[in-house]
């Protein structure tokens, strides 16, 4: 969840900004969950389509977030090379079983008995 | 239009002035509203309830005009001769009836759902950081279910003129009501899944979470009432022109022996599937799809709720 305060004296690019980074690095967002497009999210939070393409570009600086053309925005694999493969096959595994309709606790337990 | 096609058509018209009488009644409101929460697995916080009202009021009066003139249009066509009705006493024209009046209702609920204009919150905001698509909004039955239902109305009514040309009918099935209730499958279908597109596109401006969370059930709703009709018209078609195609079917030779209990087991089967699909959908209540998707903490949080009063439950006894 995204909350912008208008009246905080932090200006809103950067409560998005901070938010994004905080969610990425504590995997609330996972690698490769794609993030809403810039004009619905400036739309939803009632601000500037530039002010969410801002802090979209500073996340995509420093890492957290790619672009992938018409894919859209995505969260970035974090840590190094062996957390960033083991993250992304984890959000392979989660997007497939969401396709299937597999209910979460038996996905997890299946992982559990393979590792 | 024979006898009993009036009787349901009046039946249906005074379902449509119930609702319109019933929507007028403060009282009516309320209990809907705590319905609808209770049957999408929200709270009403009394914050929303005036809010959560008027769109309520809204949804269902424009369901309402639409399904009323679905049912007009649908009673003009029988009555005018546009449909290509063999007999009288056909029972597509049940099935014919019944789709306009669903498909109205659902063409309402696409119109209110992408005119409504949403409140802008005062103060915070708050949005969901990740994207959403139709899948988090429609339950596999519901999304799969209705292309599934137009792709049988379409394949039944190819089948149906292959049999006609090769001279195994009297007559062509796909050339009736039934063929007519399919076609119609086919555009809604189409006109569905752009509505729903544009739908999710449009913006959630929410000024708490259980803002969101309603505006959330209240897509998801309108999102079920629109493929409902060509989950309708689709299933309905394809029964429809099998039952023709059972009428038509000459029972003589070996072809014709084959074709009609082809068309039988094909009944068959589709009304099994039917009842069978409606069952999985009472027991998996897809109304409630979105909240596991979207909004698991929530979903966790009522399971736990209804697992603790079935105990209490138990124990009390």
């Amino acid at each position: 969840m995204l909350t912008v305060d208008p009246r905080s004296a932090t200006p809103p690019f950067e409560q998005l900004r901070v938010q994004l980074r905080e969610q990425v690095r504590s995997g609330e967002l996972a690698a490769g969950t794609r993030l809403p497009t810039v004009r619905r999210l400036a739309e939803d939070l009632g601000l500037a389509p530039n002010t969410v393409a801002r802090a979209y570009r500073e996340l995509e600086a420093d890492g957290f977030i790619e672009t992938r053309g018409r894919n859209g925005t995505v969260v970035s694999a974090q840590g190094d090379a062996t957390e960033q493969q083991g993250q992304l096959a984890a959000r392979a595994y989660a997007d497939r079983i969401k396709q299937l309709g597999v209910g979460r606790e038996i996905a997890l337990g299946w992982v559990e008995s393979a590792l | 239009m024979n006898p009993a096609v009036w009787f349901i058509t009046v039946v249906l018209a005074l379902v449509i002035i119930a609702g319109a009488i019933l929507v007028l009644i403060p009282a009516f409101r309320r209990f809907a509203v705590v319905q609808t929460g209770n049957s999408v697995g929200l709270a009403v916080p009394p914050h929303l309830e005036p809010a959560l009202r008027r769109r309520f009021v809204g949804r269902l009066a424009s369901s309402l005009v639409g399904a009323a003139l679905g049912l007009g249009v649908a009673v003009v066509a029988l009555q005018s001769g546009l449909v290509p009705s063999v007999e009288s006493t056909d029972v597509a024209e049940f099935w014919l009836v019944f789709g306009g009046f669903f498909t109205g209702a659902s063409v309402a609920a696409a119109i209110y759902a992408l005119a409504a204009k949403p409140a802008r919150p005062e103060g915070e905001r708050y949005a969901r950081a990740g994207a959403v698509d139709v899948r988090d909004y429609l339950a596999p039955i519901d999304r799969l279910g209705a292309r599934g239902a137009v792709a049988l109305g379409v394949v039944t009514l190819l089948a149906a003129t292959a049999v006609s040309a090769a001279g195994l009918t009297s007559s062509n099935a796909a050339l009736s009501v039934g063929g007519l209730i399919v076609v119609v499958g086919v555009v809604a279908l189409a006109l569905s899944e752009l509505a729903s597109r544009r739908i999710l596109d449009r913006p959630q401006p929410a000024g708490s979470p259980a803002e969101l969370a309603w505006d959330d059930a209240l897509r998801a709703q309108s999102l079920r009432e629109i493929v409902t009709a060509p989950l309708c018209l689709g299933s309905w078609g394809a029964l429809a022109v099998l039952f023709r195609l059972l009428d038509a079917t000459d029972s003589v030779g070996f072809g014709g022996i084959l074709t009609f209990w082809v068309a039988a087991a094909g009944f068959a089967l589709v009304f099994i599937a039917l009842l069978v699909a409606a069952g999985v959908s009472i027991a998996t209540k897809p109304q409630q799809h979105y909240l596991r998707r979207l909004w698991k903490d929530v979903a966790a949080a009522a399971t736990a709720q209804t697992e603790a009063r079935v105990a209490a439950q138990k124990a009390g006894r």
